[in-house]
């Protein structure tokens, strides 16, 4: 029995030892953790004998080793090394998390944000690691993200060309919806410089007419005046302030405006004066209440200040004409010594 | 009637561009550019948005009604030889005669410095200057003259225009162009007067 025994026991442990070594049970391959590939081959392979296998497979050129196990071994003797490979990670900062995606998949990487309300064109702020730093292959690059975006200065663009610059900065126009293309924006909430969040709306007030719609007008003042004769009298001097007499022929290219005063509305419309002045105050008041309420929406305000404006031109009524003759053959003009050839003329008629 | 000189092209908007339209492309362009807007408007900035659209067009037509042939004719009333010649056609024995003049090359220049007033709610905040250059290069100028007044021009040779134009600074547009000044003659008695008769 004993000797049954003994017997039992030794065949248990030749075949314990026949047995190829589990990795746990295996010594730890040598360190070759951020050498290259090349570098841990020659080491592992041509050195120890070992033999090697990657992760990934096919080794991707530029690896680094980023962390070996011990795949095999007998009798605490190394026969196989498993390497799992890194690479470097490429620079994402300032793409967009959807390039930044695409780009560290190209690179074998993934990518991790904490920021679930992003979206695509949120850029990379920050990313761990660092540019240039080593993560072994499938393993997430962590990303912080800025929604944030400036907004761009829109006024006197064209819608078309207002919402090519809102959607380059991932932001959308509202007001424009019903605009013609050549509409242009009179003005925009939040301003230029501002800052918005990737995917929110610019408030834009548009332009009634376009800066090219209208055809050209006829020459806005007479004809520039200097051709009258000499015994003429003198051009006027121009204006501090708007003639009473003005009107919209004789500036034809001032644009269509709100009546300039409340008593000439009433008369258009055949309200009586007093009927009409009931009516200013009680729209005085209003207004007055609805600022008290806090209510300010900036394009609104400047829509009615629109109708207020217009432009009046006045033509340079004394332009300073000047002759510059040269090559005369006057005495005045021989007496008249200059050293500069370039220079023989003769200034006349100074005004 | 007065001597009148029609060139072509006839005014400065028409030497700096192919179209009417073309002025107000042009400033336009310029006034769209936030910088530019901004020093404009660097009073009442608030009004930036309206002035985009509706100074190119004011500015095109201050440019439309600069007329070439009256900026030409008002150089040519300052020139001492003309003058000189009128003094002389007031002589006895050449009343009534013809004064013939030549002008060698010459250069007429003009600057003009037309402007817009900006009124919001009829009050004037605003007061924007447009610049326009002209100089003109002629070759030759065969005049006549008769009692004191122009009655003849015969340009010769080569002539152009130069013009330039722009708004508070800032450039719009120039351009050199070749200008055809057709000759000109008025009947007895009308012309320009360059000289009053001796009292």
């Amino acid at each position: 029995m004993p000797v049954r025994l003994i017997v039992a026991l030794a065949m248990a442990v030749a075949a314990f030892w026949a047995t190829p070594a589990q990795a746990a049970k295996c010594p730890p391959p040598p360190n070759v953790i951020g050498q290259t590939y090349e570098q841990a081959y020659e080491t592992l392979h041509n050195h120890f004998g070992y033999g090697v296998a990657t992760v990934p497979d096919p080794v991707p050129p530029g690896s680094f080793v980023s962390s070996a196990e011990t795949l095999s071994c007998i009798e605490f003797k190394i026969t196989g090394v498993r390497v799992y490979l890194g690479g470097k990670v490429p620079d994402l900062t300032g793409m967009t998390l959807t390039a930044a995606t695409a780009e560290a998949q190209k690179a074998g990487f993934g990518v991790t944000t904490g920021q679930p309300e992003a979206t695509g064109e949120w850029k990379v702020a920050e990313q761990t690691p660092a540019p240039g730093g080593l993560l072994a292959y499938g393993q997430a690059v962590s990303l912080l993200l800025d929604g944030s975006t400036e907004v761009p200065y829109l006024i006197g663009r064209t819608v078309e060309e207002a919402r090519q610059l809102a959607a380059d900065r991932g932001l959308t126009l509202r007001g424009a919806d019903d605009a013609r293309d050549d509409q242009i924006v009179e003005d925009q909430n939040p301003p230029g410089g501002d800052e918005l969040t990737i995917g929110d709306a610019i408030d834009v007030v548009l332009s009634v007419v376009s800066p090219v719609s209208p055809p050209v007008s006829p020459p806005v003042s007479p004809p520039v005046s200097p051709a009258a004769s000499p015994d003429d009298s003198p051009s006027p001097s121009p204006p501090e302030s708007p003639r009473p007499d003005e009107s919209p022929a004789e500036s034809p290219e001032a644009v269509p405006t709100a009546p300039p005063s409340g008593e000439e509305t009433g008369s258009d419309l055949g309200v009586p004066p007093g009927l009409a002045l009931v009516a200013v105050a009680a729209a005085l008041l209003g207004l007055a209440g609805w600022k008290a309420r806090g209510g300010r929406r900036a394009p609104d305000r400047d829509h009615d200040r629109r109708r207020a404006v217009r432009l009046v031109s006045r033509a340079d009524p004394s332009p300073d004409v000047r002759i510059h003759e040269s090559r005369g053959s006057r005495p005045a003009v021989r007496l008249h010594v200059v050293p500069d050839p370039g220079r023989q003329e003769i200034r006349e008629g100074l005004s | 009637m007065n001597l009148t000189i029609n060139p072509n092209p006839g005014t400065a908007a028409l030497a700096l561009y192919d179209s009417a339209r073309g002025a107000v492309a042009a400033a336009a362009r310029v006034v769209r550019d936030p910088q530019v807007m901004s020093t404009i408007c660097r009073d009442a900035p608030a009004l930036a948005g309206q002035l985009v659209a509706q100074l190119p067009e004011a500015g095109a037509g201050l440019l439309h009604g600069i007329t070439l042939g009256a900026v030409l004719a008002a150089g040519w009333q300052k020139s001492r030889e003309l003058r000189a010649a009128a003094v002389r056609s007031h002589e006895d024995g050449r009343r009534g005669k013809i004064e013939p003049v030549s002008l060698a090359a010459h250069s007429i220049t003009s600057e003009h410095r037309p402007y817009v007033e900006v009124y919001a709610d009829e009050r004037k905040v605003l007061t924007i200057t447009f610049s326009v250059d002209l100089t003109f290069t002629i070759g030759l100028l065969s005049a006549a003259i008769r009692d004191g007044r122009l009655v003849t021009l015969r340009p010769g040779g080569d002539c152009e225009v130069a013009v330039s134009w722009g708004v508070d600074g800032f450039k719009i547009g120039e351009s050199k162009v070749p200008i055809r000044i057709p000759s000109v003659a008025v009947p007895l008695g009308a012309g320009i007067r360059l000289a009053r008769p001796p009292s």
